[in-house]
């Protein structure tokens, strides 16, 4: 309530006192959005016709916070997204990245509705955004496992077993998604009863070439029966 | 003021001997969510503001006392077993009076920790540069030893109790190629399942 009668007062003050006050013309709500986690260049945030990129911080991951180059006057609506992209995410992003927003304050609303903590010397629009690594599937086929469950694993990571079958070969299954830029490397952690079964193309690191090809789906497991 | 008074009400009719005390005739579902993964059974959790106690099975994403509690209810929730995989719980949000915000808003939460070991990996017949072992998204480079083709112990990440490890070669080192043994396994408390051993030539 004490905001309220205050502001009123300061606008009245400020009439009677034009020459004092600097820029004189309406107020303005500066848009400013804070990201976590920016890892990588590429993110492009807009709203209102206005661009921001988004560059990574001295130590990458670090918050950065960006304000737009023009404030909104009160009673705009903003809707604060990753350029072509959507508050899920998309658009221009960073490399290997995907950066979102589901949280309040929300990335849209109207100017002067929602007021940042420092609204009552300088007020403001604050957004949040979010950024993590993209994951890409690990997945392959078995050939060979008639009967009998295979438990392959990548690491420590993620783990899955699979069960024969006398009707399916080869036999599709995937591990847990890997991130860019980590290394992973399937491996048999239980063998099926009566079978050997080796892992090919199961090795690697998400690179560059894995992201562009969507992911690994060609690690090949070939069981043989014990003889 | 009037809850303080509601309440010392209600310790006087329990201290009459009311049978219908005992913090069962709410309406406030008492829940607990459940993280940091619980892979095993054995962790109980018991209210002591009213002493019920909950087994917690393997795997749960949440758990619900079965005694309701009413408003202004005290709840202190607590870790009174853990499984014996769990190095130790860590219980958010659980002790409070019972209403709507403390029960359902700022839901109760429980981290547990799992224990972890270590695991080394042997490497045998090492003279060349450029080796690297992984175990999953571990990634451990390894320098070949001063003594061409002496052996060589790797410590890799730790690894959770109960969990699987399965050691990979994402790069070999020059002029050679590595075999491996018992890569994989599961580790036990008392320690990897299997010797891991790498052998190059």
């Amino acid at each position: 309530m004490k905001f309220h009668f205050a502001r009123p007062v300061l606008v009245l003050a400020a009439s009677l006192t034009l020459a004092s006050c600097g820029g004189g013309g309406n107020e303005t709500y500066p848009v400013k959005v804070t990201i976590t986690n920016v890892l990588y260049e590429g993110l492009v945030l807009t709203t209102n016709g206005q661009e921001v990129a988004v560059h990574v911080a001295p130590k990458a991951g670090d918050p950065v916070v960006v304000t737009f180059p023009n404030g909104l006057d009160y009673g705009t609506y903003y809707n604060v997204i990753p350029k072509n992209g959507t508050a899920a995410g998309g658009g221009s992003q960073p490399a290997h990245q995907n950066c979102s927003t589901n949280s309040f304050p929300r990335e849209y609303g109207t100017a002067g509705q929602t007021a940042s903590l420092e609204s009552a010397r300088k007020p403001a629009i604050e957004v949040f955004y979010n950024c993590v690594i993209k994951a890409y599937p690990l997945s392959g086929t078995i050939t060979g496992l008639t009967s009998g469950n295979l438990t392959l694993i990548n690491g420590s990571n993620s783990q899955i077993t699979i069960a024969g079958s006398t009707t399916t070969s080869p036999l599709p299954f995937s591990l847990g998604s890997v991130p860019f830029g980590t290394s992973f490397g399937v491996t048999v952690l239980a063998q099926p009863a009566g079978f050997t079964c080796t892992v090919a193309n199961g090795t690697g690191e998400m690179k560059q070439a894995q992201e562009d090809a969507g992911g690994v789906t060609n690690v090949a497991v070939t069981c043989k029966p014990n003889s | 003021m009037k809850s303080s008074t509601l309440y010392a009400g209600a310790v006087l009719a329990c201290a009459l001997g009311l049978s219908a005390c005992g913090g069962g005739s709410g309406d406030l579902a008492l829940t607990v969510s459940i993280a940091g993964g619980v892979t095993k059974d054995g962790l109980t959790l018991r209210n002591e503001g009213n002493g019920e106690e909950i087994a917690v099975p393997a795997g749960a994403g949440t758990i619900v006392f079965k005694k309701y509690l009413s408003t202004d209810d005290e709840f202190n929730i607590v870790t009174k077993t853990v499984p014996s995989n769990v190095e130790s719980c860590t219980v958010t949000n659980g002790k409070a009076r019972a209403n709507y915000y403390t029960v359902y808003t700022t839901v109760p939460s429980v981290f547990c920790k799992i224990k972890t070991h270590p695991l080394s990996v042997t490497v045998n017949g090492l003279n060349g540069t450029g080796l690297v072992l992984v175990n999953g998204s571990d990634r451990q480079a390894v320098t070949p030893p001063a003594t061409a083709g002496a052996q060589v112990s790797v410590p890799m990440a730790p690894i959770p109790e109960d969990g699987p490890y399965g050691i990979a070669v994402l790069s070999s080192p020059t002029n050679q190629t590595c075999t491996i043994n018992g890569g994989s396994g599961t580790m036990t408390a008392t320690g990897p399942s299997t010797t891991p051993v790498v052998t190059c030539q």
